[in-house]
């Protein structure tokens, strides 16, 4: 000890690993790569351009509140462009081309900048976007579903397939499955991502290697994608597929991508367990019961929106280690 | 007491109890129109429960009327009502969530914004107006179907209404301060502001304009208040932590507060919808 650093004082945590905020933000978009290649090997290029669009959007709206505010844009960080990238994942592969900028532009703004930036936002700024989408443009935004077509980069024409969550709301159980032909060799299919559904939640597999890479890392931590996996099986067993639930449909992403954003999820264990038994109970609900085919979306900005209290609950008791009386 | 049967589908009506029987002998009516009968094509036993047929009808059959079933030869009468435990769970559930009054509706913002600020106050609010709520709503209606109905006097019902909750809300107040300070030192200043929250309002209304039955009445009341406080409570909690946050300066207090209010109902949209 030689030199003596010069003395800092500040809030905790002091304990750093040297795993700053841009490097999750790009970690988190890296291991995201295979799942949107897959996608445009699924459904074409245009998920390039819904992916581009999206990320200008959400870059666009960072940067103007910043420039409004007269301050240092944020852009590198990244986090923005992790933002366009998630609300891209979680729209129809059909959009227009213009509509994941504006959800992007949307959710940045009155998600996120508003509130003062990152770390401050109540609810998921891509979920806002998408929500924000779903509730302007319905019919754009439940009916371009792609049929999978892999291999043919520019098809000539989209042909347009429902969502299995859609088939099996429309027509029930029964028929669904019928329709479907549920089995094991249409679940291989769900696993590798062979069917319609959003840009970002087709492939099982791939997701999970993105999410075992961010595990690795130490990006994310198990509790919250388990509970909300485990509250989605609990209200499947209603369903009649069980398994089939498990496997459609936004869980996956939303489960590792979604509901495991460090600002917007509780902070304790024993808080982020119960966010995310509530997402998957939610989830099932809205889908078995709701309006809706796919619930994920909805379920994490509710939840998002009781984590303020879930913080205040849950708050650790002692802040310290205690002492025995002597 | 005449057996109850149940609506499985649009189309389809399990009755237990009834023998194979060729449709032309039994007449379906819904209970408020019985000369009007609804045709029936297919009578067939069912499948999962023993005793029981399933009538298919042409005409759609909504789940939310009563119909009555009568067989021509032997008399026997079937009941086909939604339960009044699981209505009443429906109109709770819908005012509440599906149909929130601050979220959807958009009623009783100034109350909302006012005392959203601290989780304290908007607990103090959102007990004490479920509990006046339920009151207001439970003595509205009996106004309502005794006197205003009895004498036609359907068009007062908004300054009828309006008088009632004044006085209620007097009446509790004045009530609460006499037996119990320190629960009227807490509460009290939230029993006065009611007064002035639309809410409060909307549910006799509501109620009279679709007809409700008293336990219903009831369940919308306490939907409503429950609704209200679950929204009044996240937003207090959420606001808590916007004050703190480097909001710009234009949108501090109030605005980010409204923007906030509009996340929480494009979050409260994925309740649209559901059926309880």
């Amino acid at each position: 000890m030689t030199t003596s650093p010069q003395l800092q004082i500040a809030p905790g945590p002091h304990l750093t690993d040297g795993l700053t905020i841009p490097k999750i933000m790009w970690w988190v978009s890296a291991s995201l790569v295979p799942v949107y290649l897959w996608a445009i090997y699924c459904f074409g290029l245009r998920v390039l351009g819904l992916t581009l669009s999206g990320i200008v959007g959400a870059a666009l709206g960072e940067w103007l509140v910043a420039r409004l505010r007269r301050q240092q844009s944020t852009l590198a960080d990244g986090s923005a462009v992790l933002s366009g990238l998630l609300l891209v994942g979680t729209l129809a592969p059909g959009l227009p081309l213009w509509m994941p900028a504006v959800g992007g532009f949307v959710g940045i703004v009155f998600g996120k900048m508003l509130f003062g930036g990152l770390g401050w936002n109540i609810f998921n700024p891509a979920l806002v976007g998408r929500a924000f989408l779903m509730a302007s443009f319905p019919l754009a935004m439940t009916t371009t579903w792609l049929a999978p077509r892999p291999g043919i980069l520019l098809p000539p024409d989209a042909v347009t397939q429902a969502s299995p969550l859609n088939v099996m709301q429309l027509e029930g159980v029964t028929r669904g499955a019928e329709l479907l032909g549920l089995g094991p060799s249409y679940y291989a299919k769900l696993l590798v991502g062979l069917r319609s559904g959003s840009i970002g939640e087709i492939s099982v597999l791939l997701i999970l290697f993105g999410a075992a890479l961010l595990l690795a890392k130490g990006i994310i931590k198990l509790y919250i994608p388990l509970a909300v996996i485990a509250g989605l099986t609990s209200c499947a067993f209603f369903s009649g597929a069980p398994l089939f639930h498990l496997l459609t449909g936004g869980l996956w992403f939303g489960a590792f991508y979604m509901a495991t954003d460090y600002v917007t999820a509780p902070i304790m264990p024993a808080g982020q367990i119960v966010f995310g038994i509530g997402i998957g109970l939610l989830t099932g609900v809205i889908r078995l019961w709701g309006g809706y085919p796919e619930g994920i979306c909805y379920a994490i900005l509710i939840m998002n929106a009781v984590t303020p209290a879930l913080n205040h609950w849950f708050r650790p008791k002692r802040p310290f280690a205690e002492v025995a009386p002597s | 007491m005449p057996d109850r049967g149940k609506i499985i589908d649009v189309h389809q009506l399990a009755v237990p109890g009834l023998p194979p029987t060729a449709p032309e002998q039994l007449r379906l009516t819904t209970t408020t129109d019985p000369d009007v009968p609804i045709a029936i094509t297919v009578v067939a036993p069912a499948t999962d429960r023993p005793e029981t047929a399933v009538l298919t009808t042409a005409a759609t059959l909504d789940p939310k009327l009563a119909y009555q079933l009568t067989h021509l030869e032997t008399g026997t009468q079937w009941i086909v009502a939604p339960s009044l435990i699981g209505t009443a769970l429906t109109v709770l559930i819908a005012a509440a969530l599906v149909q929130n009054f601050v979220f959807t509706r958009y009623l009783g913002l100034c109350v909302f914004f006012g005392v959203s600020r601290k989780r304290d106050t908007a607990i103090g609010m959102g007990v004490t107006f479920t509990i006046v709520g339920c009151l207001s709503g439970a003595l509205a209606w009996a106004i309502d179907r005794f006197v205003l109905g009895r004498l036609q006097l359907h068009f007062l019902q908004i300054i009828i209404f309006i008088g009632i909750i004044a006085c209620l809300v007097q009446t509790v107040d004045t009530i609460l301060r006499k037996v119990h300070r320190p629960l009227h030192r807490k509460f009290g200043i939230y029993v006065v502001l009611i007064t002035t929250n639309c809410i409060i309002l909307a549910v006799p209304l509501l109620n009279a304009l679709n007809q409700r039955g008293f336990l219903e009445s009831l369940a919308l009341a306490l939907g409503s208040g429950l609704g209200f406080a679950l929204a009044l409570f996240l937003m207090s909690c959420a606001r808590e932590r916007a004050d703190l946050a480097p909001v710009p300066i234009v949108f501090r207090g109030l605005p980010i507060a409204f923007i906030l209010a509009g996340l929480f109902a494009l979050a409260f949209l994925g309740f649209s919808g559901l059926r309880v």
